[in-house]
């Protein structure tokens, strides 16, 4: 069955939410809105920290831990992992995976090194990308899109998943928070390209467009942030997310096609 | 009521410890079996390798607690995801170890023809289940309605029909939910399956 996934983006333990990955806004309590998450019965969450790995800091394990004991659906985690230890802890506090973007461009064995021990279903890559503005041409970027790299997003996640990792989260930097449009035919290359499940994010504009996401790219999931933090056309913070029998609905029109 | 949590190396104890909170019981995670009687209840999570947790369960001296516990004392008994592989006699997953062998069957690996190919290995995500009996386990659970989360590339096979309480789809029809007397098996993560999990684990926490 299709996921769609909320993501919480976290700074000094509060919720923001971004746009380019920049010009963080303040959301408000990360409980508050995983209480919310658990009522509306979401798939899956994903708790990124948007500041660990560009201030070169651990994962804040005391924090998480209570996150986690208020997460009755699986939970992801990103942000500062940068050893098997660190990830042990996360899975131990109650997280089912980790998110590794940094680690990609540091380190590339920690995939590896973390799915050996705990499996690949454990292990998400997320790989961020940007646009050339004139050429549209795709590059990564790490650490929160502040190092740009000439690597095309295709071939680290056909590196990763060969690498070992469970999941790839392709994240369109040039779409993230702009609620205009996502990077629809190429991630539906990437999908194509690889065998393990791909979840596409960065521009979705709102929740009609999902089934359209689903037809045209052929991902296992969607994350988003705005659209599930965001409500009305001026844009007031309420966290949200389809009932489940509109979920089911949209899930049912892709499965019959 | 106890309900121990047994902490058998590599497990998501802490999940479980977390969602029995939320619905209004308290528990604790322990590596030994000590002062249980009747009317307590015993759950082993488990995520990983079979072998090793056989192995893990061994070094703690728990493979005689367990069964102790679980055939002498009756004590109610629910093993999850890897937990409830655990209780078969043996897995394809390893050949040098057997299982507690508390229900007999064996667990196998999914193996898909060419026309499923398109099933991934493991099965990651929610799926429902097809409930074959009126146990009390699910009271007020809607199989219609209700959805659980799996994560697992091993399914257990009973041998024994009357043993399986339900079953699911994923290319292949397993059981997902098993029990004999008073030892259960649930393949899906109840801990993480939001209210429908929760109401399972209810129902598993006041067995009488």
């Amino acid at each position: 069955m299709k996921r769609i996934i909320p993501i919480l983006l976290l700074k000094d333990k509060l919720l923001y939410k971004t746009i380019n990955f920049d010009m963080p806004k303040y959301i408000g309590d990360p409980f508050i809105a995983l209480k919310i998450f658990n009522d509306k019965e979401v798939d899956e969450l994903m708790v990124l920290d948007i500041d660990k790995s560009k201030k070169k800091q651990a994962p804040d394990i005391d924090f998480l831990e209570s996150l986690a004991s208020e997460a009755f659906m699986p939970i992801g985690y990103g942000g500062g992992i940068t050893t098997v230890d660190q990830a042990r802890e996360v899975f131990n506090i109650g997280f089912e995976k980790v998110i590794l973007n940094s680690a990609l461009n540091s380190d590339f064995n920690l995939i590896n090194e973390i799915s050996k021990i705990f499996g690949s279903q454990a292990v998400v890559a997320s790989i961020d990308y940007k646009m050339k503005y004139f050429t549209k041409k795709r590059f990564c970027v790490f650490e929160n899109g502040k190092i740009s790299s000439r690597l095309c997003p295709k071939e680290l996640a056909t590196s990763c998943e060969v690498a070992g990792a469970g999941e790839i989260l392709l994240h369109c930097v040039s779409y993230e928070g702009k609620m205009d449009k996502m990077d629809i035919n190429f991630i539906k290359e990437v999908v194509e390209e690889l065998s393990i499940p791909v979840i596409g994010s960065g521009g979705t504009p709102n929740s009609s467009y999902i089934t359209d996401f689903f037809l045209k790219t052929g991902a296992s999931a969607l994350a988003a942030g705005s659209i599930f933090i965001y409500y009305g056309k001026y844009n007031a913070v309420l966290i949200n997310y389809p009932a489940y029998e509109n979920k089911k609905n949209i899930l049912d029109k892709i499965e019959r096609i | 009521m106890k309900i121990l949590i047994i902490n058998s190396g590599v497990s998501n104890a802490s999940s479980v410890k977390n969602m029995l909170k939320w619905i209004g019981f308290e528990s604790q995670i322990v590596t030994s079996l000590e002062g249980l009687g009747n009317g307590d209840k015993i759950i082993l999570p488990g995520i990983g390798n079979f072998g090793e947790a056989m192995n893990n369960l061994e070094q703690l001296n728990l493979i005689n607690q367990i069964k102790d516990c679980v055939s002498n004392k009756k004590i109610h008994f629910l093993g999850i995801c890897l937990g409830m592989q655990l209780l078969m006699n043996s897995s394809e997953e390893t050949s040098e170890s057997r299982g507690l062998g508390l229900i007999k069957g064996s667990v196998k690996k999914f193996k898909f023809e060419q026309k499923d190919n398109h099933l991934k290995i493991p099965h990651v995500g929610w799926n429902k289940i097809q409930n074959n009996s009126n146990s009390r386990i699910f009271l007020n659970c809607d199989s219609n309605q209700s959805r659980f989360y799996f994560v697992h590339s091993y399914y257990v096979e009973c041998e024994d029909k009357k043993d399986i309480l339900a079953q699911t789809n994923y290319g292949i029809k397993f059981h997902s939910m098993i029990c004999r007397d008073n030892i259960y098996g649930f393949q899906f993560h109840p801990e993480k399956s939001l209210k429908h999990g929760a109401n399972l684990l209810r129902n598993f926490c006041t067995l009488k």
